[in-house]
């Protein structure tokens, strides 16, 4: 099929890419679009289904064993003894909303002059933000747009306070987003983070979380090495959030019974290792104070606790699978418990004794 | 050709004021006690063993202990230790007027705050290391004390060797006959 664009067409078709792909956007538009023709909407629809199905593809074209009914499975995750009949990709308007009025808006607020010195976005980025990002009754597509184009968004050029303000919202429509945020908005829209969370796993959607593993590793990496070097005076508070985001996700999992998801944790752990949280505990304590200006001990002392419980995540994985590893054969959690153990053998006990080396020197451990 | 002149120099009504200052900061430590024994077991140790080192207890079952100018602190339910230090000052300023008065005043707090924030800071710094190695200690010999207990416990104790290596650390063997 053949489609000509124009300018305009073009430059929405870059912004869907810039959602999905994390494209930069090279085309100004003469006048961003608002109401696409039917053909070119065909195609966005399109070019977004194979950016979600490549993804979810290649996340789960290695073979390994997933839960399944309760029972372990070997396999593909695309393979037809894996597949949930339940599972369905599906997009909602949000989707839609998403791409056409960011299409016509972000250029407009993604401008320092929307930003009010101390109080953050101004009203109209505001009220932009929420045309942009409807929240209601968004499904499982709409979680996958919004968490790539959370991740994606990072890197575009605006504002902190509206990429902020844009985050927050995109977390409030999809679950998947907040599991990429690891930020917690949800005491506005009064909603309990680890049900919240639990939505990922409750039904078929886990499939999503399941295929994304690879790229939750990436991104918490990403965010937890991010949330390090955050402004001073919000570093305590964000990373306060991020380790309350990852336990809520573990409680999630344990109510859920499907403590084997906690791999991409483990995994992001052992690489932060390598990277924010490589050399000595004491080097990597003075890291975290370094551009902080923090005066008191009380101050200095709350920011390393900050740290210190994302790094107790790994302590508490290791306590989880010794409680598992009481299950019997043909007790309920046994076949969970056979993937928690393999996984957490493999891929946390080599680290654990630097993992609780730095947890000690964080909370200043005595004993 | 000399002239003589009047100048009339208004003598200044001061007014005094004067405000109290006080800094205070903390550090807490966590405190991991193995489990040798039962929890309840560990902290009847731990807190039988700083009684000896001179920490006074709380009416709320804390245990407490002045290091030169701070005081630290084990929680109720022996899971931290809170190193306390607390500056005061009393600072004055005085101006013509009340206007005047009151913000040399509130200048002077900030400068007393500053000084008594970096004073109470450094005296921190300088105690948390015996705290820490005091504690330190007291746990060692909680350790040695709960592994003769936990060893009693699972027979007869024939004999007990304790060494100490070149960098400071406690060798226990423990030889029992079970029964």
């Amino acid at each position: 099929m053949s489609l000509h664009v124009s300018v305009d067409e073009g430059h929405a078709l870059e912004v869907l890419d810039l959602l999905c792909r994390g494209r930069a956007i090279r085309i100004v538009p003469t006048q961003p679009l608002s109401e696409p023709r039917p053909e070119l909407t065909r195609l966005a629809a399109r070019r977004l289904a194979a950016a979600s199905v490549r993804l979810l593809a290649e996340g789960g074209r290695r073979e390994r064993v997933v839960l399944r009914d309760g029972r372990r499975v070997r396999g593909r995750m695309w393979d037809p003894a894996m597949m949930d009949p339940g599972f369905r990709l599906r997009f909602t308007a949000a989707t839609h909303e998403l791409w056409i009025q960011t299409t016509q808006r972000l250029a407009e607020i993604a401008r320092a002059a929307e930003v009010v010195e101390g109080q953050g976005s101004s009203k109209r980025a505001r009220r932009q933000i929420r045309r942009i990002i409807k929240i209601a009754d968004t499904d499982t597509g709409d979680w996958l747009v919004y968490a790539l184009a959370y991740r994606h968004l990072a890197r575009v050029d605006m504002p902190n306070e509206i990429r902020d303000d844009f985050g927050r919202r995109l977390c409030l429509g999809s679950p998947l987003a907040t599991l990429f945020a690891l930020e917690d908005h949800l005491t506005d829209a009064r909603l309990d983070l680890v049900d919240y969370l639990g939505r990922l796993v409750e039904g078929p959607g886990v499939r999503l979380v399941e295929c994304l593993e690879d790229l939750l590793v990436d991104q918490w990496t990403e965010q937890v090495t991010a949330c390090m070097r955050t402004p001073g005076d919000q570093r305590t508070a964000r990373l306060t959030a991020l380790a309350a985001t990852f336990h809520a996700w573990v409680d999630a999992l344990d109510r859920h019974r499907r403590l084997d998801l906690t791999r991409p944790i483990s995994r992001a752990l052992a690489r932060l290792l390598e990277q924010a949280w490589a050399g000595s505990p004491g080097e990597v304590v003075q890291r975290l104070l370094v551009g902080c200006n923090l005066n008191t001990f009380i101050e200095k002392d709350a920011l390393r606790r900050s740290l210190a419980r994302v790094v107790q995540l790994a302590e508490r994985l290791v306590r989880l699978r010794d409680r598992l590893a009481g299950e019997g054969f043909g007790d309920p959690r046994y076949e969970e418990s056979q993937l928690v153990m393999a996984a957490c053998d493999e891929l946390l006990r080599p680290h654990f004794q630097r993992l609780d080396a730095l947890a000690s020197a964080l909370t200043g451990r005595l004993g | 050709m000399s002239r003589g002149y009047r100048i009339s120099y208004p003598v200044p009504v001061w007014r005094n004021v004067s405000a109290h200052v006080e800094s205070a900061d903390a550090c807490a430590m966590d405190v991991g006690l193995l489990d040798i024994l039962p929890e309840a077991d560990m902290l009847a140790l731990l807190r039988d063993r700083l009684k000896d080192d001179g920490w006074s207890p709380g009416a709320d079952g804390s245990l407490s202990k002045k290091f030169g100018p701070v005081t630290a602190e084990l929680s109720p339910d022996g899971k931290s230790v809170t190193v306390k230090a607390v500056a005061k000052k009393d600072v004055e300023a005085r101006g013509t007027d009340d206007a005047q008065a009151n913000s040399r005043l509130t200048q002077a707090k900030k400068d007393a705050e500053r000084e008594l924030t970096k004073s109470v800071g450094k005296a921190l710094a300088a105690a948390e290391g015996d705290v820490r190695a005091n504690v330190q200690a007291a746990l060692q010999k909680v350790y040695v004390e709960a592994l003769k207990r936990k060893a009693a416990s699972l027979g007869e104790i024939e004999g007990m060797v304790e060494n100490r290596g070149d960098n400071g650390e406690l060798e226990l063997t423990i030889k029992v006959r079970v029964p």
